[in-house]
């Protein structure tokens, strides 16, 4: 050991060299590969004549520039190929550098794919090392490459990070953030009954041509334009309706880049961060797929709404109540829920039971002035709410139902929960969907005014 | 290795081995219930450790019987040949855990027959500097190891669905205990504590079985946490300890801090790499005595370079080598060490008995000295009695005779011993 020791003393230089030429070759070349590599931060896939047609966003920067983030652009690169790996690989060649998908943070998926077969493209991103299982879904109504095209023109910030976006849009009840992990996991349980959002940016020249105004009841607070009253696409702003969106909540949070009401009119510009007029369409519709296969759109607001009061990773949601002599509009904030299975006589029922840790009376539309407004009817109001969440939710459960889908994963619940009795009534999931009943119940633990 | 290096390195080993690549196969064979069969191991393990610190406290004590022995040395030789083999199989285990981590899921560019040359030279440049430098070096990073893996568990625990292993009336025994044989290369702790624990001083079982069971309830934890997050699709991730984390960490912008926790936890993967081939070293060269223990160190450290460049290239390489040679390999082995330690032990207790010409207890005390002196509960009670009774006259007398007594009669049980090795 001393013997070796002293070797290493005394040829110290020498070792120290030999390491350094072990390793400097590799670095120096790993240096040069930075520089010819882009960044692949969302994928969009549609279906053109059988073959799989991968459209990449990539982050590029400038050249010559120090400073990171100002000067950085969104490019797309498209390619077509008969698999997902093959379209992959190309884009690398077609933008002439390495791509590094380990940045990907979303994956479009067209209305192509989802129609023709499913899911099933989504197996490449699940095993693949470099692109994370944590990536998030989306669906698109018509093709994935308009919806992310359009993300040019939206903030860069916001583009890139769209699936920060999502997480807030899904913590204010108005979209989900879903990976592609969670959506084949529910694919694959019991439930076989997969959600995911849909995407859809609309400029503000086709939401003033369509007379388009999104949401109404049920937007959260986040979708209001920070510049109020700037009514543009997507924006829960309704001036028709007379339904407060929320806004009273004193957010005023933007989604998808509603800040640039200093932009005017709208004028898009290549160039993202500069007037950006692409807005994010509030509520979106839902997916909604069983065994990997499209089932149904939750598009209407009470089927939106409905399954966003029940999903666990909402917290707040706005409702409103509505009677010959008056609207109400209430702000839920810091909201749960429990979900149960039980057999009554043989028959499945999904006990559903929301928490609602604080609600807020935010407006009341009505003849009378507030100081009129009693306690009794603060108290029917209370009732009107549970009775209004309930309806939601019933009405989203019946059209899921109606496809055959097990939206709130009953049927998985029964078989984790009573698996026994389940196995014994209903060894077949269809069977145990058609005859499974809902029962909602609401518990508003602090209703203020 | 000191008794506290000795648990902090058996805590910190029985982790390493079980939170890389062991989940992610048990969940191609077991799915959910995999955190059953880790239980299971954990539980006859148990046992094995109480067998183990029998049968140390028996090697210490007959240790001279056997020495000058010519067949027990070819035996033991022979036996001490096989393990070394075993540890160097632990090692390369842990040191494939490492390559996957760097050269597959960190750096997928890396040259990693260059990198591993780096490393092979740290864990030789380990095993050179010994167990005490080894035990040292774990007593120095246990802190920041252990609290990475504390850190993991919660980032995991925070985005796990627990009822994923529901529902328990489909847990399938039988397949569970069919599996036991292919996994157990993973669980071969009973072995290290044989060896390492015989080059340890002043363990002690109770301290050892806590330790371990730490290890057991951190295990079983991140393996229900690892179905939980990936459920059915958890077999086809890399390795535990670099994917548990993943789904914690969505929306910020700072991207993957985790990745800090898990290499510092995997600085102790590393030096257990280092223990398993210092252990291979020690026994190989007890086997092979005319041979300089440095030079064996040096082409074991070599064979474990090309293990994991030209034998465990890939994954189904690796699946076949871990779970369809090496763990029968390793099971047998151990049922084989296990019988022949005892039959050395016992054979050599009738022998010290025979050379003794006198009663003995199991443990070598003479039942003769025994009858003179107070039996050693009679001494606890008085000394215990004695502590609440200072003041009074009689008992310090008593006690002081009696502390005198012990220490006379260990003095001619070390005489006596020293006789009879003459």
């Amino acid at each position: 050991m001393s013997h070796i020791k002293r070797i290493f003393k005394r040829h110290i230089g020498v070792i120290i060299l030999l390491v350094l030429l072990l390793v400097f070759p590799s670095s120096v070349s790993n240096q040069a590969k930075l520089n010819m590599r882009i960044i692949v931060t969302g994928i969009a896939i549609d279906k053109v004549d059988d073959e799989y047609e991968v459209t990449a966003q990539v982050v590029k920067n400038t050249p010559g520039t120090e400073t990171p983030g100002t000067s950085a652009t969104i490019e797309l690169v498209s390619d077509k190929a008969p698999t997902i790996s093959l379209a992959m690989s190309k884009l690398s060649y077609k933008a002439g550098k390495v791509a590094a998908f380990s940045h990907t943070s979303f994956v479009i998926l067209g209305k192509s794919v989802y129609e023709s077969e499913g899911v099933k493209c989504l197996d490449y991103f699940i095993r693949d090392k470099i692109i994370k299982a944590s990536t998030m879904l989306l669906f698109a109504e018509d093709k994935a490459s308009d919806q992310i095209k359009k993300t040019k023109d939206i903030e860069l910030s916001v583009g890139l990070g769209l699936q920060k976006v999502f997480l807030y849009k899904e913590r204010e009840s108005d979209g989900l953030m879903i990976t592609i992990l969670d959506f084949l996991k529910n694919s694959e349980n019991f439930s076989q009954t997969a959600v995911a959002s849909t995407i859809n940016l609309t400029t503000n020249d086709e939401s003033d041509e369509n007379g388009k105004s999104s949401s109404s009841s049920g937007s959260s607070g986040s979708n209001s334009s920070s510049e109020g009253g700037n009514s543009s696409g997507g924006t829960s702003l309704s001036e028709d309706s007379g339904e407060s969106s929320g806004e009273n909540s004193g957010e005023s949070s933007k989604s998808g880049g509603s800040s640039s009401g200093s932009s005017g009119g709208g004028s898009s510009t290549a160039s993202s961060g500069q007037g950006a007029s692409e807005y994010f369409e509030a509520q979106s519709p839902i997916m909604c797929f069983v065994g990997g296969k499209f089932a149904c759109k939750l598009e209407s607001e009470e089927e939106f709404v409905g399954f966003m009061l029940v999903y666990k990773e909402s917290k707040n949601c706005d409702i409103s109540l509505e009677n010959e002599e008056s609207k109400v509009s209430i702000n839920i904030k810091n909201k749960s829920s429990s979900l149960d299975v039980r057999y009554e006589n043989g028959i499945p029922c999904l006990d559903v039971v929301i928490y609602i840790k604080n609600a807020e009376i935010n407006e009341i539309l009505t003849d009378k002035i507030v100081n009129d407004v009693t306690y009794s009817e603060y108290a029917r109001i209370e009732k009107a709410i549970k009775a209004k969440i309930g309806e939601l939710v019933s009405t989203c459960f019946e059209k899921a139902k109606s496809a055959g889908a097990d939206i709130f994963h009953a049927y998985d619940i029964a078989n984790k929960f009573e698996f026994n009795k389940t196995k014994k009534l209903y060894s077949s999931y269809e069977d145990f969907v058609k005859d499974l009943r809902i029962n909602v119940d609401t518990k508003i633990i602090k209703l203020e005014y | 290795m000191s008794a506290r290096q000795f648990y902090l390195t058996v805590l910190i080993f029985s982790i390493s081995m079980r939170v890389q690549k062991m989940p992610t196969i048990m969940a191609s064979y077991l799915g959910k219930d995999s955190y059953l069969l880790v239980i299971v191991y954990y539980l006859v393990s148990f046992v094995l450790i109480c067998l183990a610190f029998f049968v140390l406290k028996c090697m210490k004590l007959y240790k001279e019987a056997s020495k000058n022995s010519n067949l027990s040395k070819f035996f033991k030789g022979l036996l001490l040949f096989f393990v070394s083999l075993y540890f160097i199989f632990l090692s390369t285990l842990l040191y494939e855990s490492i390559q996957d981590l760097f050269a597959h899921v960190l750096f997928d560019n890396i040259s990693w027959n260059l990198f591993s040359i780096l490393l092979v030279v740290a864990l030789f440049y380990m095993g050179l500097s010994g167990l005490k430098s080894i035990g040292r070096l774990m007593e120095m990073y246990f802190f920041v190891i252990i609290m990475s893996y504390f850190v993991i568990a919660i980032f995991g625990g925070m985005q796990t669905d627990f009822s994923a292993i529901l529902p328990l009336e489909t847990i399938n025994f039988a397949k569970i205990f069919n599996e036991y044989i292919p996994f157990n290369i993973w669980f071969g702790d009973f072995m290290l504590i044989l060896f390492l624990g015989n080059r340890s001083e002043g363990i002690k079982l109770k301290w050892t079985l806590l330790v371990y069971f730490i290890s057991m309830a951190f295990t079983v934890l991140v393996t229900i946490e690892f179905f939980g997050i990936y459920d059915v699709y958890a077999a086809i991730q890399s390795s535990l300890i670099s994917v548990i984390t993943e789904m914690s960490m969505l929306g910020i912008d700072v991207g993957r801090v985790d990745w800090f926790l898990i290499l510092f936890s995997e600085m102790g993967t590393i030096v257990c790499s280092g223990l398993c081939l210092c252990l291979a070293k020690e026994c190989l060269s007890e086997s092979l005595p005319k041979i300089k223990p440095n030079y064996i160190l040096f082409v074991i450290s070599v064979l474990l370079y090309l293990i994991d460049t030209q034998i465990l290239v890939d994954t189904n390489a690796k699946e076949i080598v871990f779970l369809e040679i090496l763990s029968y390999y390793a099971f047998y082995l151990k049922i084989i060490i296990f019988a022949s330690i005892l039959f050395i032990s016992i054979v050599s207790w009738f022998k010290y008995r025979k050379r003794q010409g006198s009663e003995l207890d199991l443990f070598g005390q003479s039942l003769q000295e025994k009858r003179e002196v107070p039996a050693f509960s009679d001494s606890a009670t008085m000394l215990a009695g004695s502590s609440h009774n200072e003041g009074s006259s009689g008992e310090p007398h008593k006690t002081n005779n009696l502390t005198l007594q012990k220490k006379s009669n260990s003095k001619k049980k070390k005489a006596k011993d020293k006789a009879v090795a003459k």
